[in-house]
């Protein structure tokens, strides 16, 4: 098929898609105006029902909490497919591959940074339900800390202050424990992953019941999880990288 | 309504995420691709922060600064002979 021949046959289906879109387009409100309906009813109930001041946590953790357990389980089952694909079936951690650190400079603003990002990550998720931020935010921010680890130390410092039974134990305990609250709606005589939990005061660390909880594992989940990717992906890294010197 | 101040900002951090999200798709060299994607990640961080949604500007920080470089770097290190091609 010549390149002529397929213009010819892409032209009616970008011609197609292009229509559908403007039609979709001029459908829509104007940009910056409205506010849709479900928006001004969550604005008017949330804070009263939830005892909660940021919004979209109640939303996420909560009236769509169900979505946000797919969600959970999209990143979940995500990760078990690299652990599988690039996990050695039996790990010895002397055979873990070996880097070094050669930069001063990294080695130093890595050391400083990775508690400051530990902290800085578990704050947003912390303060998830009070002030924008929340348990995804807030995980992949704490992993990055496990990031500048290696960036510090070496790919061997990651491993070993990151231990791969404390990962997979949160990765797995985050996401059960998801499951798990929302089973206390059930056995509270409530439909699942209804907010069971005092509510508290809103606009303190003490308030908006299941959200919270809820918030705090997936931090947890989504934290392990990152830092799975990463002992995977770095391994194959440091692997390449290794092989590639040796060539040289 | 928005203010002129707010308008004039949401205007330029769509404009930049126009002409980022297409520089993003013409550089052809995955490694500068990475580079100009963490612009894009960016100027989508700012666009979200001026349209008052401050919840997905952090979740854009975090994905656009630490998992996509994350995940791309060593894989673009690994399919392409180690950094050399």
């Amino acid at each position: 098929m010549n390149r002529r021949v397929r213009l010819v046959l892409l032209m009616p289906s970008l011609a197609a898609i292009l229509g559908v879109l403007l039609w979709g387009y001029t459908g829509l409100p104007n940009f910056g105006t409205t506010i849709s309906s479900y928006g001004q009813f969550i604005d008017r109930v949330a804070e009263p029902q939830r005892h909660v001041t940021n919004l979209v946590s109640a939303v996420m953790f909560d009236y769509r909490g169900i979505d946000t357990l797919v969600e959970e389980f999209i990143l979940f089952a995500s990760v078990m497919g690299v652990a599988l694909l690039l996990r050695s079936s039996r790990e010895v951690a002397e055979q873990r591959p070996r880097d070094v650190v050669t930069s001063d400079a990294v080695r130093t603003a890595g050391s400083a940074l990775a508690p400051v990002m530990l902290l800085f990550g578990l704050w947003i998720i912390a303060f998830g339900y009070v002030t924008p931020g929340g348990g995804f935010q807030g995980g992949v921010a704490a992993s990055a800390g496990a990031l500048l680890l290696w960036l510090a130390g070496s790919y061997r410092t990651l491993r070993d202050l990151s231990p791969t039974f404390l990962v997979d134990a949160a990765e797995g305990l985050g996401a059960a424990s998801y499951i798990g609250i929302g089973l206390l709606g059930l056995a509270a005589g409530s439909p699942f992953l209804y907010n069971t939990i005092p509510l508290g005061t809103a606009g303190t660390l003490a308030s908006g019941g299941t959200i919270a909880a809820l918030n705090w594992v997936a931090g947890i989940e989504v934290a392990a999880a990152f830092v799975l990717i990463y002992h995977e992906f770095l391994e194959e890294y440091i692997q390449t990288f290794t092989y590639t010197k040796a060539d040289q | 309504m928005t203010s002129g101040l707010t308008a004039v900002l949401q205007a330029v951090a769509l404009t930049l995420v126009g002409v980022l999200g297409v520089g993003t798709v013409l550089v052809r060299d995955p490694l500068r691709q990475v580079v100009v994607n963490g612009m894009l990640g960016l100027s989508l961080v700012v666009a979200f922060a001026v349209l008052q949604a401050p919840d997905v500007a952090i979740a854009e920080v975090v994905v656009s600064a630490i998992a996509v470089p994350m995940v791309l770097l060593p894989v673009i290190y690994k399919t392409h002979g180690g950094g050399k091609g």
